[in-house]
């Protein structure tokens, strides 16, 4: 699946422009990355950005393909990603927000997407990164009663024992 | 409603699965009903959570090819194709044509495999026993083509990076010409089975409707947002493999109901046979996989979104690297999750009868899900 | 043919055996019912044998399998071991049930076919009591297994078994109606309710070429009184894991799965006797046209069972109410219409 330049849509300064223009001054990074280009943005205005993505007429940003987060220990930061695409244009386009890997929040976009219900919950079940605003933000993937963030580059998986009172023998 | 009755009347809540037989795999819904009507429901997934993402941090690319099999087992191709291109792309790797070909036609006989598998559940769930048993016919005969060239029925760790692990066998052939010749027929014989039926018609048509942009807000794809009307294909527009040169017509539909989901995939069934017979008078000559490629690659640092149109929806990979020969982070972006979370949108207000095709009608895999 | 001259046979040495003995006279009939009641508990009883066999085999060659091959030749005696395990099982009671109904409910199931089979008849003269009501006492009788289903469903007390008993009472009573008034059609034909009446008014022509409507009425309204696909709801696997029998194991379950199985014979024997001439037919003695007939019948609901998928509820009901209702309605009409003017 080859991205790049032969796609339609607006190219990514001036994306990066408009948003300049509609939101503010949040673009931290623009990338036209090897093979994804990306914006990064500041953390708190992700939901803004989300907004205007769905709403301006000129992008039509209508599909939400999903939302991750990437683990930097060595960096001290976990690295928010909402993959948007566009079905008109055919255009990906990716925002990249950081946030402390301890305790790290932004807005809740579920009310603009909402495929972002469930992707937001899964990623504060795996990483820990609280959302505001959600409807609803529980653990999806693991059981109840699990404790911790799995995908966390330091959740000590190998000697993790998950609910040690209900094993047996030890 | 006269709300001056004597009679008082109650909500209760019923709990269906995470053992039930038509949830397709675990997954428990705690239904609130109104009488026969569901007022509000809460879905639960993560039964069958076996952390795929945090493995593959911990293995190498070669090492986790098989298990990538296993993410959507009913799909398996897709997900190998998926794991295999992304590192391809990264490490930029050509793969020869005789591979790709072989890649789309075995990704189109799994395809086949899996709708038949559709097309039996959906109608057993709605009290049709026989098509369940004729659905797994055909899918003996796609299975039995899977065998012979990657000696495997489901999970066939039959893709390499940068290209098949194993030609064809001189068998192949002409056990793919009877297929090809039998399996319209009995497309037919399905059609003629179902589309027609008076009760099967009653129990789908008008039945979960899900209107086409409101899909697309909920992250649908696949056959289900076809059916919805919106006319996007991987296969077609943004082609991979061999889908650019073998051109690729997707199946639109308009209503959104469940039975045009249904039959959204009995005419992809009919399409990925036409797709077959294209690949197989196409198929060119040469090497099955490019020389020279690592077995152990060390995959260079970048990230790369590896996209493939599954029989689910667009199955995609996000693939960070850090120059190691392990993945950094592997998020899989599986279709069944972004299917699945309308599902209370879709039940409220739903006759209890009508869960079961609603559900049958999305084609979610659990696994997919929780991966 | 066959017998009726064994029963009066029998009844004539009874007699003399009275006679010679010196028994009181009230030994006869009671021998009589004796005989009588052995007669049908073991005619059920091997009747329900070979129709879940023959069920297993006609769904199985449907769907392009052998069904059960190795217990007897071709899996006949897969039956007898499937009741033997059955009969093994551990009998389970739910903590939160109703002790005294869970217990009587498949036997309440059960019972009311039993007794219909006193009405039936099998052939010529070969009929237990000929009531001069016969018709009425069968849809009477038969009514009974709405109670049966709704007591198992309530005194299981879990939802599902509930939900599963409303829906299945709510389907009984909605399609008795249909089903009786198709069967007015024929009495009005034949001007009388006993049994061996009707069967002798289609001495010359059967009913079914009379009554097209009614027997296409009263066939559907006995599949949905068996509770079989499509309208089998009350027992839908794929919803409420079979419904209001779900509690039940062992020989309570085998009891409920007996009588679903006698009553399919039950509805379909009615339906050969109303409407396909009962036990008349060419040089065969009248039993085993008996037979054939019925299990035409029988026939014709399996393969409903493995075709169709199922109704859902309201579906159901507006297609009692709202289309076999008027039809039944109609059909008296017309009849009634051609028998004063004609």
């Amino acid at each position: 699946m080859r991205f790049g330049p032969h796609m339609a849509g607006l190219p990514l300064e001036q994306i990066a422009d408009k948003i300049k223009d509609a939101v503010g001054d949040v673009v931290v990074d623009v990338n036209e990355g090897d093979r994804v280009p990306f914006l990064r943005v500041e953390a708190g205005a992700v939901a803004r950005v989300a907004r205007f993505f769905r709403d301006d007429g000129e992008l039509a940003f209508d599909f939400l393909m999903y939302i991750t987060a990437v683990d930097f220990p060595d960096e001290d930061k976990l690295t928010l990603v909402y993959h948007y695409f566009s079905y008109r244009d055919e255009q990906s386009l990716m925002v990249k927000a950081d946030v402390p890997r301890r305790g790290g929040a932004a807005r809740s976009i579920a009310h603009i997407y909402a495929a972002a219900d469930w992707l937001e919950r899964e990623v504060y079940d795996l990483f820990g990164v609280t959302f505001e605003g959600h409807p609803n933000l529980t653990r999806i993937l693991t059981p109840e009663g699990f404790e911790g963030h799995p995908l966390l580059k330091d959740f000590a998986s190998e000697d993790y024992v998950p609910f040690p009172d209900k094993m047996p023998g030890k | 409603m006269p709300t001056d009755t004597a009679i008082h009347t109650q909500e209760f809540q019923v709990n269906m699965g995470p053992q039930h037989p038509s949830t397709h795999g675990v997954f428990r819904m705690v239904l609130t009903m109104d009488g026969e009507r569901v007022v509000d429901s809460e879905p639960h997934v993560g039964f069958l959570h076996r952390s795929m993402e945090k493995m593959a941090e911990n293995r190498l690319y070669i090492q986790f090819l098989p298990m990538a099999d296993r993410i959507d087992y009913l799909s398996s191709l897709f997900c190998a194709a998926a794991h295999c291109e992304a590192v391809e792309q990264l490490m930029e790797i050509e793969v020869p044509p005789r591979a790709k070909y072989l890649r789309t036609m075995f990704m189109e006989l799994n395809r086949i495999a899996s709708h038949c598998i559709f097309f039996g559940v959906f109608a057993l769930d709605l009290g049709a026993v026989t098509p369940f048993l004729y659905g797994f016919r055909e899918r003996e005969l796609t299975m039995d083509l899977l065998e012979m060239t990657t000696g495997q029925r489901m999970t066939f760790n039959y893709l390499r990076f940068g290209g098949v692990a194993a030609d064809l066998p001189d068998s192949f052939f002409p056990a793919a010409e009877k297929f090809l010749k039998v399996f319209p027929g009995r497309i037919t014989d399905y059609e003629r089975i179902l589309n027609e039926n008076e009760i099967f018609l009653a129990r789908t048509k008008g039945v979960g409707v899900v209107d086409g942009a409101r899909a697309v807000n909920y992250g649908w794809s696949g056959p289900n947002l076809r059916a919805s009307g919106v006319d996007f294909d991987l296969r077609r527009n943004m082609p991979y493999e061999a889908y650019g040169e073998l051109g690729y017509e997707p199946v639109v539909l308009t209503r959104g109901d469940c039975y045009d989901r249904y039959l959204a995939r009995i005419l992809e069934m009919r399409a990925s046979h036409a797709l077959i017979k294209k690949c197989l008078e196409g198929l060119p000559d040469g090497p099955t996989v490019k020389e020279k490629v690592p077995k152990f690659p060390k995959v260079p640092a970048g990230e790369v979104y590896a996209r493939v149109e599954s029989p689910r929806g667009d199955y995609g990979l996000y693939l960070v690297s850090d120059g190691a020969d392990k993945p950094y982070r592997y998020k899989l972006r599986t279709p069944s999750f972004n299917n699945l979370s309308m599902i209370r949108e879709m039940l409220r207000g739903v006759y209890l009868a009508d869960i079961v095709p609603i559900f049958g009608s999305l084609d979610v895999i659990l696994p997919d899900v929780d991966r | 043919m066959i017998i009726h001259p064994v029963l009066s046979w029998l009844n004539e040495w009874w007699k003399g055996v009275v006679a010679s003995y010196g028994l009181p006279s009230w030994f006869v009939p009671a021998a009589q019912m004796v005989v009588h009641a052995i007669l049908i508990a073991g005619f059920i009883a091997v009747l329900v044998l070979f129709l879940i066999w023959l069920t297993r085999k006609v769904s199985a060659h449907i769907q392009q399998r052998f069904g059960p091959m190795r217990v007897g030749w071709h899996g006949a005696v897969q039956t007898v071991a499937d009741a033997l395990k059955l009969v093994q099982k551990e009998d389970t009671t739910p903590r939160s049930c109703d002790r005294p109904v869970f217990n009587i409910a498949p036997f309440l199931a059960f019972a009311p076919t039993v007794v219909a089979f006193v009405v039936i008849p099998f052939g010529d003269g070969a009929i237990i009591r000929d009531l001069n009501i016969g018709v009425l006492f069968l849809f009477a009788i038969t009514t009974i297994n709405v109670i049966a289903v709704i007591s198992g469903g309530w005194a299981s007390g879990s939802k599902y078994s509930l939900l599963g008993g409303f829906r299945s009472a709510a389907q009984l009573v909605s399609y008795e109606v249909p089903l009786v008034l198709s069967a007015l059609g024929v009495i009005m034909l034949a001007g009388s309710m006993k049994m061996g009446a009707i069967v002798d008014a289609q001495s010359g022509i059967w009913f079914v070429v009379y009554q097209p409507l009614a027997f296409a009425i009263y066939v559907i309204a006995a599949t949905a009184e068996v509770n079989r696909t499509p309208f089998d709801i009350p027992e839908a696997e794929q919803e409420l894991v079979a419904g209001f029998n779900v509690e039940y194991s062992g020989m309570k379950f085998a009891m409920f799965f007996l009588a679903e199985f006698a009553n399919m014979f039950l509805v379909s024997a009615i339906a050969a006797t109303l409407f396909l001439g009962g036990w008349r037919g060419p040089w065969l003695p009248g039993e085993f046209w008996f037979l054939i007939k019925s299990f035409a019948i029988v026939l014709l609901l399996m393969f409903f069972r493995w075709t169709y998928p199922r109704l859902r509820v309201d579906q159901l009901m507006s297609f009692a109410w709202k289309f076999l209702l008027p039809l039944a309605f109609l059909n008296i009409i017309i009849t009634g219409l051609i028998i004063v003017l004609i």
